[in-house]
């Protein structure tokens, strides 16, 4: 090689990771919510990773484990990169739907994986899981980017479908179950109801909106909330998907509403936070819409007595009225990175957990906001 | 705040005109992306065109400078030639920096659009909400399809990789040299391999929706060059006639003249012409 060049391909080979960098595009982050269970709180720190942590006397927890476990040989495999959906807790088992890795069924007492037992459960999967599982009657529900559906048996993690359902466009929302009844919702703005017994259509034909619906929720038994990135946020009838109520808000709507008998509560990317009186077609304001000052709201709202808190993406946690829409508090969240978790809400309080997974309690008595000391979580 | 600008200015009109021409054209994403591609190129093909000019007046008296360089041993004295030089044939050496740097942030708004218009993840998606005009039509259509020809835009994909290294290689070879100095020369035809296979590199990282932007826009470049410059080997002759330099007004040697003409005029290693034959022919 001529020695002349030797400087010029050394400046090309540092420039690589250079350019390398410049083309990273937005990574998965995941937003699964914090699950409690009596005193254990199930939260995703980094990367995919689930820790289960114990709640102590003041503001401190300790994690029992982390999965998957980075000192673990057979672990240093899997590469979740995010979780979006609420991992699901049933006797003593944690199911948890990863971005890239597949589904695990984990066991409560020390987070090793009671299935897939040998890495991931990939190759069983066409496309990543942007959102979560549902659990009924023993079969896991849960769908991905390329729209497929599967149905799995939650005892061994087997097929309880000979084939996974195919959608035209990806699932990216969680399916809900209410009743007899899977509802599946596509990024090509379709709900589809389905019989839990055989799989076979529950409604003539699916609803349809004219935006991607990402999330999908049930109000109870008897009505989904069906939030969309057209900007409406639709109540349906679950029996036959009828409207019954549709609500235009100003901006794109990716969220979980708060819910009480008559009311839901939730927030936009536009930073608005509404409230809906839900008993009447169509829906009526009960108040003018709460101004979070342009920040976007993706994380779901809690409701707590009359206190409505949502986290917004600065992050900035408001208390609100729910009765009459007034802001009672506003507390900024220093150096936490962002929200996206639904706030969850457990005996009083609301639990908020931020991208760099730190974990914050919600006090609607006082309106103050105070962090749970994490520690022995494994990133 | 440069930052907001570019992003109010360039961006956001760009990742819009993408998801609109996506509606346009069967909600295909691929198909969008070669529009928008060609399209951009078309409307800074002016800047593209004065850029290429510049570096053909600047080949036409490549002779005359390496004369001078030959002939004054001083490099003060050689500059203030060169200059002269330059004033006398109308040439401005800074001449094509102009063009190159407005096109630049174009271009860099044109990769970013579409890799924002493509979102990879539910929070790129998130993202994509911020840069999206308040237009139902628009609001309606995404996220975009990601499937293109059975692939998956979002990933990366082996043939776009290859395309990626073979279009760039093709793009190095229509462009005009500039220079006759041999050692700068040699670096020159070193690049040539070395930028198709760097860029072949960052593809096997891009999603192919990217990848696929890059491809067109190198066939894009490929197809101006000859246009511009013609192609000897296939006998295609230039289409968009270039003046060429003026000739000094007391030092014009016949062999100058002789150089500056469409024939001579030649691509990196020259179109149908060996290294050694360009050799032979330097004064």
């Amino acid at each position: 090689m001529n020695l002349r060049r030797a400087p010029l391909i050394g400046a090309i080979l540092l420039c690589l990771p250079v350019f390398a960098a410049c083309v990273r595009v937005t990574n998965p982050d995941g937003w699964a919510a914090p699950v409690i269970d009596g005193q254990d709180v199930y939260v995703s720190t980094s990367k995919g990773h689930i820790s289960a942590v114990t709640l102590q006397d003041g503001d401190a927890a300790t994690a029992r484990w982390t999965f998957p476990d980075k000192d673990r040989d057979p672990d240093k495999k899997i590469e979740p990169e995010a979780i979006y959906g609420d991992p699901v807790i049933d006797g003593d088992r944690v199911y948890l739907a990863t971005f890239s890795a597949g589904v695990f069924a984990l066991n409560k007492a020390d987070g090793r994986p009671v299935w897939p037992t040998n890495g991931t459960n990939t190759s069983q999967i066409k496309g990543n899981l942007a959102g979560g599982v549902a659990l009924a009657n023993g079969i896991l529900y849960f769908g991905t980017t390329e729209g497929r559906l599967y149905a799995w048996n939650a005892s061994d993690g087997s097929p309880a479908w000979p084939e996974p359902k195919r959608f035209d466009r990806g699932i990216w929302a969680t399916p809900v179950v209410a009743g007899d009844t899977l509802f599946v919702a596509t990024m090509g703005g379709e709900v589809h109801a389905l019989s839990l017994a055989d799989g076979s259509p529950a409604w003539i034909d699916p609803f349809v909106a004219t935006g991607a619906i990402a999330d999908l929720f049930a109000l109870d038994d008897g009505r989904l909330f069906v939030p969309s990135i057209n900007r409406h946020a639709y109540v349906l009838n679950a029996e036959d998907g009828t409207i019954l109520a549709d609500y235009r808000a100003r901006d794109w709507v990716w969220t979980e509403p708060a819910v009480t008998d008559s009311h839901v509560f939730f927030g936009d990317f536009g930073g608005h936070v509404y409230g809906l009186d839900i008993t009447a077609t169509p829906a009526s304001p009960l108040w003018d819409p709460v101004s979070l000052e342009g920040e976007r709201v993706k994380a779901g709202a809690a409701i707590i007595g009359d206190v409505l808190i949502v986290a917004d993406r600065k992050p900035v946690v408001t208390f609100i009225n729910a009765t009459t829409g007034q802001i009672l508090n506003r507390v900024p969240i220093e150096d936490a990175g962002t929200v996206r978790s639904n706030v969850h809400v457990a005996d009083g309080f609301a639990y908020i957990l931020t991208t760099k997974g730190r974990l914050f309690r919600a006090n609607p008595q006082n309106y103050s906001v105070a962090e749970i000391a994490l520690t022995g979580v494994k990133k | 705040m440069i930052g907001e600008i570019f992003t109010l200015l360039l961006m956001n009109p760009m990742v819009n005109l993408l998801v609109l021409l996506n509606n346009v054209l069967f909600d295909s994403f691929g198909l969008a992306i070669i529009a928008f591609t060609i399209l951009i190129r078309l409307v800074t093909f002016p800047l593209t065109l004065r850029q290429l000019h510049v570096t053909r007046s600047m080949q036409g008296i490549q002779p005359r400078i390496q004369e001078i360089n030959k002939k004054y041993s001083d490099p003060k004295r050689r500059q203030e030639e060169v200059m002269k030089l330059y004033r006398e044939s109308g040439v401005n050496p800074l001449g094509c920096l102009g063009p190159m740097l407005l096109q630049f942030p174009i271009l860099i708004a044109l990769y970013n659009a579409v890799r924002i218009a493509l979102p990879n993840s539910p929070e790129a998606l998130e993202k994509l909400s911020s840069h999206l005009y308040d237009w139902s039509y628009l609001q309606h259509a995404v996220p975009v399809q990601e499937h293109f020809l059975t692939m998956d835009l979002r990933e990366p994909n082996l043939l776009f990789v290859v395309l990626v290294g073979v279009t760039t290689w093709a793009q190095s070879k229509t462009t005009v040299t500039v220079t006759t100095d041999e050692r700068v020369r040699s670096q020159q035809q070193m690049m040539n391999i070395m930028l198709p296979l760097m860029f072949a590199f960052f593809a096997l990282q891009f999603p192919s929706g990217v990848s696929l932007y890059w491809v067109v826009n190198s066939i894009v470049g490929v197809t101006f060059n000859i246009l511009t410059y013609g192609f000897p080997a296939l006998r295609i002759e230039p289409i968009f006639k270039v003046r060429a330099p003026r000739a000094p007004a007391a030092e014009i040697q016949p062999t100058t003249a002789a150089l500056t003409s469409d024939r001579e005029l030649r691509t990196t290693h020259g179109s149908g012409r060996s290294k050694r034959q360009n050799r032979r022919r330097r004064p």
